[in-house]
C-alpha cells in the first residue's frame, strides 16, 4: 500500500475542507447553502443505500448467559457443571428454532439452545430468521488452540483480557498496532458513495477505536443520544464574536487550539444537515416513539440512541452519504459481582432497543438496508467467582456476537460452539473456562464489510490479519450469515 | 538480512582506515603517552625508587597535588592549575610527574598538542617538576593551544611518580579538562537540517531541525517537528549515513524540542571524538518511522552551518515572570486569583527575584495547611435539605471545596490521584454510599502529601473501592463447588494504579525484549495469583440501629443507611476467607515477585501479604515513570518530554514520596519555562471540572447561603480551611463532560494516551483531555456556560426540600472587579475593552492571547466588547473567555 497522501484528490481535499474549516459551517448556515447541499445530495439519494450499525457491548458480555443450551445433552451438562451459581434453569430459557443444527467444538452437533429470559423479543426474531448468532469469536491473529496458547507456541493478541485493549482490538485488528478502526477503514473506501458534508462516520456514544479512519480525513461526527444538540442563546454580537475567534485560528496556532476549531467548525456543520435529516424523518409518518414503546424501549440510553441511528437512516437524503457507519455502545458488562441481576438489567435493555429498532427499521422500509451487528471485547469465565447470590464472573476471551438485518440467513449458529468442557478443549486456563475463539471477529468482520461494498480483494486493506486465516468465504468456516453466500 | 550486515561491515572498514588517518594526523593520545610513560620511568629508574609504600621521613620532603582550576578553556584562554605541596624537608628538589588522560577510553584525553605547562612563577615545566629551597608550594598552569580543531572536552591527569629525594602524599594524582570553548550562548554551533522522503518513500511530509552544540562541544540540544506524515509514526531514530546503522534511538515519538543528546557513543563509535568529528562531517541523520514506511519516511541529515548565529539567552522579563506566577497557579490550584498572584508577586520582588524559590515555599505552605473536609460539608449540607437525595449533597459539595478551600494545592492533588486511583459514582451502590465516597476524597486529600505506596493501600482497601472493583466480599477458591477469587482489582491495580501493561524505562520509553517487541509486565496467570491476595476482604464495620458496632460476618450486605459506618472504615481481613499460600507474582527487571507462604493462616497475616505486595508493585521499576507521567499530564502538559519523567520518577523514588513528586513536576525547568507561551504543543487543554473552577473562582462564584456564620449559614467552623466568603454552591448537574468522582468506568474520563485524529495524532502527540470534547459535548458545555451567565447555576432539589428561595440558592458569578476595571481605566472603549481582555486573558490563560503571535482573537474580542451594549458586555467577555479557543489551552 503506497502512501497516497501527497496524492489526494481535489475533490478529496475538498471535503477535508469542509469536515475541518469554518468557512463551510458559517455558509452553510444562510438558507441558500442549505438549499444548495439538499439539491446536490439528491444526486446521491438512490436506493443503492446500506448503513452497518455497530452495538458495542462495552465491559464484556456474559454471552454465554445470553444464549445458552437449554435442552438435556452434554452441553447442558457442562453448561450446569461450569456455570454452577451463575446458571440460568433450562425452564426459563426463551425456546429458539435453529434452521440447521449447530456446529459443536469436537464434531458434535446441537439444536436445543435457548435465549436469556430477558430476550424474548430477541428469541422471537431468531425465530423470524431476522438474527443469527455467532459463535464463540474473538480477538486471534492466527488460528490458535488451547494447546499453542498453553504451551506458548503461538502469536497472540497483545494484552488478551484487558479492557482498553481488548476494545480496541475488537473494533480493529489485533495483528497490528492500532492506526485505523474497520469502520473508519470502511467509509475511507466507501468514499464513491458518501458524497455529503457531514461525516459518514455518526457515533451517538462519544469517540471510539472503531471510526478512528486510516488517514485521518474523515473524523467521525458524535450525537448526543437523542440526536442534535443545539446551541443556545448564540446570536448576534456572542455569534459574531466566537465565529470571528474561530476563523482567526490560524496553523501556527497550539495543535490543541486547532482541533478545538476543527470540532467546533463540524458541529457548526452537522447542525443543519442533521437538523434537515430528523426534519426529514418527522416527515416520513413512522412514529417512533411508540413503535419504542411497544418494544419495552422508550426510555433506556440504548433504545433512544438507537431511535437517534433510525432517524438519521429515515432522513439520510440530507446528509448524501449511502454508506454510513454508525457505533452505538451500551456500558455496564462488565459484571465481575451480581452478574444474575445486573445482565439480567442489560438483557432486558438490550432485548428492548433491538426489537424497537428493528420495527422501527421495517415501517421505514431500511431493515434490508441495515445491517446490525452485537458484539463485545471478549466473553467472561464460564466459572462464577463466587457462590454467593451477588458472584460474578471474569474477563475472558471468545464469546458471541449477533447479526440482525433483513440480508442475513437468520435463526442460524455460525462458526463453532465451545463444548464447555473446562480444563480441555477450549478452555485456555487451568479451569476457568475462557474459551479460546473458534472463529476470529475480523472474519465475520471482513463478511460484513464486503456486504457494505468492499471488494474481497480489499478486505486485507481493512484486517491486515486477513490473510493468516482461511477466507470466511470457504463453506468449512460456516460463517455465509449474509443472504445469497450460502455455500 | 544479509546484505545489511555486508554493507556494514564494509561501512566499518571504511571508517576504521578514515579513524586511523585522522588520528594520526592529529598527534594521537597513544604515541604522546607512550613518550611520558617512558621518560617519567626512566626518571624513577635512575632514582632506584622503591617499589614499597614510602615510610615519611624527616629528612624528606612529602609531595602532594591538589587541582586549583578544573578548566582549561581554549578560546578565552582560560587557564586550569595544578598546585603541588610539600611537607617535611625544604631542600631544592626535582619531581618526578607521568601525564596522562582519561581513564575512560570513550572520553577525551588531552596530548601534548593540546596545552603546555608553565609555572605561574614563571617558566616551562620541564622534564621534572622543580621546587626550590624553601618554596613549599608552586602552582603550575595549564595553558590551552588554540588549534581551532573540534575537540570533545579532554582530561589531563598529572600524577606524582617515586623519587629517591622524597615521598608522595596521599594527594598524588590531579586532574583537569581542557575544552574549546565555554558553554555561553555565542559559542554554541548551530547545525541545520530539513527533513524530506528518505529513499523512494511517497510522502508530502516535511520538518526542519536545529541542533545546538554547546561549547565545550560536550552535549546538543536537538530540535524538530514535521508534519503531514502518511501513517502514524512507529520511531525515530539518529542513524549514520550512507548506510544508516543506528547511532540513538530516541526513547519517544512525535515532535522534539530541547531535546539533550549527550553524544555518547553508539553504534560503530567507541569514543566521543569519532561522534563528533562525524557530527561535523555532516553524516548524522534523523529519521522518522512511520507504519506505511518501516525504515523511514522522511529523514533530515543534521549540516553544521557557521553561518547562523546561535540563539542567544534571553533574561526573563518582568511581564514573563507575571505569566509565570499565574501559569504555576493555575497549575497547582483550582485557578488564579489576583489576591494569590498579589502574594507571590511581591515576594519574588522582595526575594530578588528568584521565583523557584518563592514557588517553592510557596509549596511547603500548602503542605502545612490544614485540610478541608468533603465530609464535613457533605454532612453539614444534608442537614439543611431534608428529603433530598444525600448523593446531590455530596456531588456539589466539591464546589466550595475547590473554589474556597484554603489548601488548594492539596485539593487539586487529590483531583489528580482520583483520576488515577478512580472511583465512579454513576454505580449505584457507590452514589448511595454518600459518607463512604467524601470519606475516599479526603482521603486521597489527606495522602496527597504523603506516598503513593501509602496512598494506593488506603485506596485498595477502602470499601467503596471495594464495591467498585468487586474485591469487598471476594472469596477464595472453591473447587469443590467449582469457584474462583475474582480478578477485578489484581488486574487494575497493575494495569492502572502501578506500572502497567508493559516495563519501561526510567524516561517513561517502552523497554523492548529480545524480539523487540514491548515486554508485558504479567499474564493472565499472574493476574489470578494477584487475586488470590485480594481474597477474604469485607467490611470492619456496621451499624447496629445508630451505633458503630465491628462486622464479623464475612457476607455482609451493601446497606447505605445514613450512619454509613461500614463505608468510612477500611476493609478488613476474614482469615477464613483468604487464600493463604506461596503466591509468584509479577515480574521486576527481570526478578519475578514471589510471596511466600504464611506461616500462620491469621488475618494479620494476610495483612502482612497485601502489605508485601503493594511495596513491590510501588517500588517496581516502572511504577515510578508510569504514575509520574500521569500526574505530569494532569498538573502541566500532556506531552512532557523524557527527561522531565525521569526527572520526577527519580523524585517519586521506591515508595513514591508525594512531595518530591509535587516540588519535581512544579519546579522542573520545563514546567517553568517562560517561553512555551508560543508553543504549538506543549501544556494540556483545559479539564471541563478546571475550566469550570478557575472562572468561579476568578469570578467568585456564590450563593447567599455562607458556609460559616452569617444570615442563613450553615455555621461551620471554616476559619481555617476556607476562605472567609465561602457559600454553599448548591450548583446541580453540570454537563461538563466530567463529575468528580464520576468516571463512567475505572479507565478514567479520558486515556492518557488519547490521540486525536489529524495534526496530533500524526505528530505522535497527546492530548488526554480531547476525548471529551466530541461535537456534541462541545455544544452542551458552552450551554452550561449561557447558563451560568443567564441563570446562574441551581440544583432544581434544593429549594424543594429547604426553606432556601431560589434567589438565596442560585449560584451566581460576580465580576464587580470587570465593571471596576472598565469605569476605572482611561481612554476610549477600545483602551477600556483592551483592559478587560488583557485582565481575563492574564489570570485565565496566562496572558497567552496577548503574548501570541496570532491578535485575531485578542483583537476580535476587544473589537466586539468596546462595540458592544452596556448592559452586555460583562457577559459577553465572559462568553468569550468561555468559548473561545486561545482559553481553551493551559500552557
Amino acid at each position: 500500500m503506497k502512501n497516497n497522501n501527497n496524492q489526494l484528490s481535489r475533490r478529496r481535499f475538498l471535503k477535508r475542507s469542509s469536515y475541518l474549516t469554518l468557512g463551510s459551517a458559517s455558509l452553510a448556515n444562510s438558507i441558500g447553502l442549505a438549499g444548495l447541499v439538499n439539491s446536490s445530495n439528491s444526486i446521491a439519494a438512490t436506493d443503492d443505500y446500506k448503513a452497518l450499525v455497530f452495538v458495542f457491548l462495552a465491559g464484556g458480555n456474559d454471552s454465554f448467559n445470553m444464549v445458552a443450551p437449554k435442552s438435556t445433552g452434554n452441553l447442558r451438562t457442562n453448561y450446569e457443571q461450569g456455570r454452577r451459581s451463575v446458571a440460568l434453569a433450562a425452564d426459563e430459557l426463551h425456546s429458539i428454532n435453529l434452521t440447521k443444527n449447530a456446529l459443536i467444538f469436537g464434531g458434535e452437533e446441537y439444536n436445543g439452545f435457548g435465549m436469556h429470559p430477558a430476550c424474548g423479543h430477541m428469541a422471537e426474531m431468531f425465530n423470524n430468521q431476522e438474527l443469527s448468532v455467532l459463535c464463540n469469536i474473538g480477538n486471534i491473529t492466527v488460528p490458535t488452540t488451547r494447546e499453542q496458547f498453553l504451551d506458548k507456541s503461538v502469536e497472540l493478541p497483545p494484552q488478551l483480557f484487558s479492557h482498553s485493549d481488548q476494545q480496541r482490538q475488537f473494533q480493529s485488528d489485533p495483528g497490528s498496532k492500532f492506526t485505523f478502526g474497520w469502520g473508519g477503514r470502511m467509509a475511507e473506501l466507501s468514499e464513491n458513495y458518501n458524497t455529503g458534508t457531514v461525516s459518514p462516520l455518526i457515533s451517538v456514544s462519544g469517540l471510539n477505536s472503531f471510526q478512528v479512519s486510516k488517514n485521518s480525513i474523515i473524523n467521525p461526527y458524535v450525537m448526543s443520544t437523542d440526536g442534535l444538540t443545539k446551541l443556545d442563546g448564540f446570536t448576534g454580537d456572542r455569534q459574531t464574536m466566537v465565529e470571528n475567534a474561530m476563523n482567526g485560528v490560524v496553523d501556527n496556532d497550539h495543535l490543541m487550539i486547532q482541533k478545538y476549531r476543527d470540532v467546533f467548525s463540524s458541529a457548526r456543520n452537522a447542525q443543519t444537515i442533521i437538523g434537515n435529516a430528523f426534519t426529514q424523518a418527522d416527515t416520513n409518518n413512522v412514529d417512533y416513539d411508540t413503535i419504542f414503546t411497544a418494544a419495552d424501549a422508550n426510555n433506556t440510553k440504548t433504545s433512544r440512541r438507537l431511535k437517534t441511528v433510525a432517524k438519521m437512516i429515515a432522513g439520510r437524503s440530507s446528509t448524501g452519504n449511502n454508506r454510513p457507519v454508525f457505533f452505538v455502545q451500551m456500558n455496564g458488562f462488565d459484571t465481575h459481582q451480581n452478574l444474575l441481576i445486573d445482565h439480567n438489567d442489560l438483557m432486558t435493555e438490550l432485548n428492548a432497543a433491538l426489537k424497537g429498532f428493528r420495527d422501527a427499521l421495517t415501517a421505514q422500509g431500511d431493515f434490508d438496508k441495515v445491517l446490525t451487528f452485537v458484539g463485545s471485547e471478549f466473553g467472561r469465565t464460564f466459572t462464577p467467582n463466587g457462590d454467593s447470590a451477588d458472584s460474578g464472573t471474569d474477563h475472558a476471551w471468545g464469546g458471541h456476537g449477533l447479526v440482525m438485518g433483513g440480508m442475513i440467513n437468520g435463526g442460524e449458529f455460525f462458526g463453532t460452539h465451545p463444548d464447555l468442557k473446562l480444563e480441555q478443549g477450549l478452555d485456555a486456563s487451568t479451569g476457568r473456562g475462557r474459551w479460546v475463539p473458534t472463529t476470529a471477529t475480523t472474519q465475520c468482520a471482513a463478511v460484513m464489510a464486503n456486504w457494505f461494498g468492499i471488494s474481497e480483494n480489499d478486505l486485507s486493506k481493512l484486517f491486515p490479519s486477513y490473510e493468516n486465516f482461511p477466507s470466511p468465504f470457504e463453506a468449512s468456516e460456516n460463517l455465509a450469515f449474509i443472504k445469497g453466500e450460502s455455500l | 538480512m544479509k546484505l545489511g550486515l555486508n554493507s556494514n561491515n564494509d561501512l566499518i572498514s571504511k571508517l576504521t582506515t578514515k579513524l586511523i588517518n585522522k588520528l594520526t594526523r592529529k598527534l594521537p593520545l597513544a604515541k604522546s603517552s607512550f613518550v611520558i610513560v617512558a621518560f617519567s620511568y626512566a626518571l624513577t629508574g635512575c632514582g632506584g625508587g622503591s617499589e614499597e609504600t614510602p615510610t615519611p621521613s624527616p629528612e624528606k620532603s612529602v609531595i602532594g597535588i591538589t587541582t586549583v582550576t578544573e578548566l582549561a578553556i581554549e578560546k578565552s584562554n582560560q587557564l586550569a592549575k595544578f598546585n603541588i605541596q610539600r611537607s617535611g624537608a625544604t631542600t631544592a628538589i626535582n619531581i618526578s610527574y607521568s601525564l596522562n588522560g582519561s581513564s575512560d577510553s570513550a572520553k577525551g584525553s588531552a596530548t601534548q598538542a593540546d596545552y603546555q605547562l608553565i609555572y605561574s612563577d614563571g617558566g616551562n615545566v620541564g622534564t621534572t617538576i622543580e621546587l626550590g629551597e624553601n618554596q613549599n608550594t608552586r602552582v603550575i598552569e595549564v595553558h590551552p593551544i588554540q588549534d581551532n580543531l573540534h575537540e570533545v572536552p579532554e582530561a589531563l591527569t598529572l600524577t606524582i611518580t617515586n623519587g629517591t629525594s622524597y615521598t608522595i602524599a596521599a594527594e598524588k594524582s590531579a586532574q583537569i579538562s581542557i575544552t574549546d570553548a565555554s558553554n555561553s550562548s555565542e559559542n554554541a554551533k548551530v547545525f541545520l537540517g530539513t527533513f524530506s522522503a528518505q529513499g523512494d518513500a511517497i510522502t508530502s511530509a516535511t520538518g526542519v531541525l536545529s541542533l545546538i552544540l554547546q561549547g565545550d562541544n560536550e552535549q546538543a540540544k536537538l530540535n524538530y517537528t514535521f508534519s503531514d506524515l502518511g501513517a502514524i509514526q512507529t520511531d525515530q531514530h539518529i542513524h549514520l549515513a550512507p548506510a544508516g546503522s543506528m547511532i540513538k534511538d530516541i526513547e519517544f515519538t512525535g515532535t522534539v524540542s530541547d531535546y539533550q543528546w549527550d553524544l555518547a557513543p553508539g553504534g560503530i563509535f567507541t569514543t566521543e571524538q569519532q561522534m563528533l568529528d562525524t557530527l561535523f562531517e555532516g553524516k548524522f541523520f534523523v529519521n522518522i518511522h512511520t507504519a506505511d514506511y518501516q525504515q523511514g519516511e522522511i529523514s533530515a541529515a543534521i549540516n553544521y552551518d557557521a553561518n547562523v548565529e546561535p540563539p542567544a539567552d534571553t533574561p526573563i522579563t518582568e511581564a514573563a515572570v507575571d505569566r509565570d506566577i499565574i501559569r504555576f497557579l493555575n497549575q497547582a490550584t483550582f485557578g488564579a486569583t489576583p489576591e494569590e498572584y498579589q502574594t507571590l508577586r511581591d515576594k519574588i520582588d522582595s526575594d530578588g527575584g528568584n521565583r523557584i524559590q518563592v514557588y517553592s515555599a510557596w509549596l511547603e505552605q500548602q503542605f502545612a495547611k490544614p485540610q478541608t473536609s468533603l465530609l464535613a460539608l457533605t454532612d453539614a449540607s444534608i442537614t439543611l435539605f431534608g428529603e433530598e437525595s444525600e448523593s446531590f449533597s455530596r456531588r456539589d459539595a466539591f464546589w466550595p471545596v475547590a473554589l474556597y478551600g484554603n489548601d488548594q494545592l492539596r485539593q487539586r492533588i487529590a483531583l489528580a490521584l482520583s483520576e488515577i486511583l478512580v472511583i465512579g459514582d454513576n454505580n449505584n451502590i457507590v452514589r448511595k454510599a454518600h459518607r463512604g465516597v467524601a470519606h475516599y476524597w479526603d482521603q486521597l486529600a489527606s495522602n496527597a502529601f504523603s506516598s503513593y505506596r501509602k496512598t494506593l493501600e488506603d485506596a485498595s482497601l477502602h470499601p467503596v473501592m471495594g464495591i467498585w472493583l468487586s474485591h469487598l466480599r471476594n472469596q477464595k477458591t472453591n473447587l469443590e463447588l467449582g469457584y474462583y477469587p475474582d480478578e477485578n482489582y489484581a488486574r487494575e491495580i497493575m494495569q492502572l494504579f502501578t506500572f502497567g501493561l508493559v516495563h519501561r524505562q526510567k524516561n517513561g520509553a517502552i523497554k523492548l525484549g529480545e524480539d523487540n517487541l514491548p515486554i508485558a509486565t504479567y499474564d493472565n496467570e499472574v493476574i489470578k495469583e494477584m487475586a488470590k491476595v485480594f481474597t477474604g476482604l469485607s467490611f470492619s464495620y456496621k451499624n447496629n440501629e445508630t451505633a458503630k458496632v465491628d462486622n464479623n460476618y464475612f457476607l455482609l450486605g451493601n446497606a447505605t443507611n445514613d450512619y454509613q459506618y461500614r463505608w468510612t472504615e477500611p476493609m478488613k481481613f476474614f482469615a477464613d476467607q483468604h487464600e493463604f499460600g506461596a503466591k509468584t507474582l509479577f515480574n521486576d527487571n527481570g526478578n519475578t515477585v514471589t510471596i511466600p507462604a504464611n506461616s500462620e493462616e491469621t488475618a494479620e497475616e494476610a495483612k502482612q501479604e497485601l502489605s508485601q505486595v503493594l511495596d513491590a508493585l510501588v517500588s517496581h521499576q516502572t511504577t515510578a515513570p508510569f504514575i509520574s507521567r500521569k500526574l505530569i499530564q494532569r498538573l502541566v502538559t500532556s506531552n512532557p518530554s523524557a527527561d522531565y519523567i525521569e526527572r520526577v520518577a527519580n523524585a517519586f523514588g521506591q515508595t513514591g514520596d508525594l512531595k518530591a513528586v509535587i516540588r519535581a513536576i512544579l519546579l522542573d525547568k520545563e514546567a517553568r519555562n517562560p517561553n512555551v507561551v508560543t508553543s504549538t504543543t506543549f501544556g494540556k487543554m483545559k479539564e471541563p471540572i478546571l475550566q469550570m473552577t478557575a472562572l468561579m473562582r476568578l469570578f467568585n462564584a456564590s450563593s447567599k447561603i455562607p458556609l460559616g456564620a452569617g444570615t442563613n449559614g450553615l455555621n461551620l467552623a471554616i476559619a481555617e480551611q476556607y476562605s472567609s466568603n465561602a457559600t454553599l454552591l448548591r450548583v446541580g448537574e453540570l454537563y461538563i463532560g466530567q463529575r468528580v468522582l464520576g468516571s463512567p468506568s475505572v479507565f478514567n474520563f479520558f486515556l492518557p494516551d488519547f490521540a486525536p485524529t489529524g495534526k496530533i495524532a500524526s505528530q505522535s502527540l497527546v492530548a488526554p483531555e480531547l476525548q471529551l470534547l466530541t461535537e456534541t459535548q462541545l455544544f452542551i458545555t458552552l450551554n452550561t456556560y449561557h447558563k451560568l451567565l443567564s441563570k446562574g447555576f441551581l440544583r432544581s432539589t434544593v429549594t424543594k426540600n429547604s426553606e432556601y428561595t431560589t434567589e438565596q440558592a442560585t449560584v451566581q458569578l460576580n465580576p464587580a472587579q470587570l465593571t471596576t476595571l472598565w469605569q476605572q481605566t482611561e481612554g476610549d472603549n477600545t483602551v477600556k475593552a483592551t483592559a478587560l481582555v488583557d485582565y481575563l486573558d492574564f489570570y485565565l490563560n496566562a496572558g497567552q492571547l496577548k503574548a501570541s503571535d496570532n491578535q485575531s482573537t485578542r483583537q476580535t474580542l476587544i473589537e466586539t466588547l468596546a462595540a458592544t451594549e452596556e448592559e452586555q458586555r460583562i457577559k459577553l467577555a465572559l462568553y468569550g473567555a468561555s468559548a473561545m479557543p486561545e482559553f481553551m489551552v493551559q500552557r
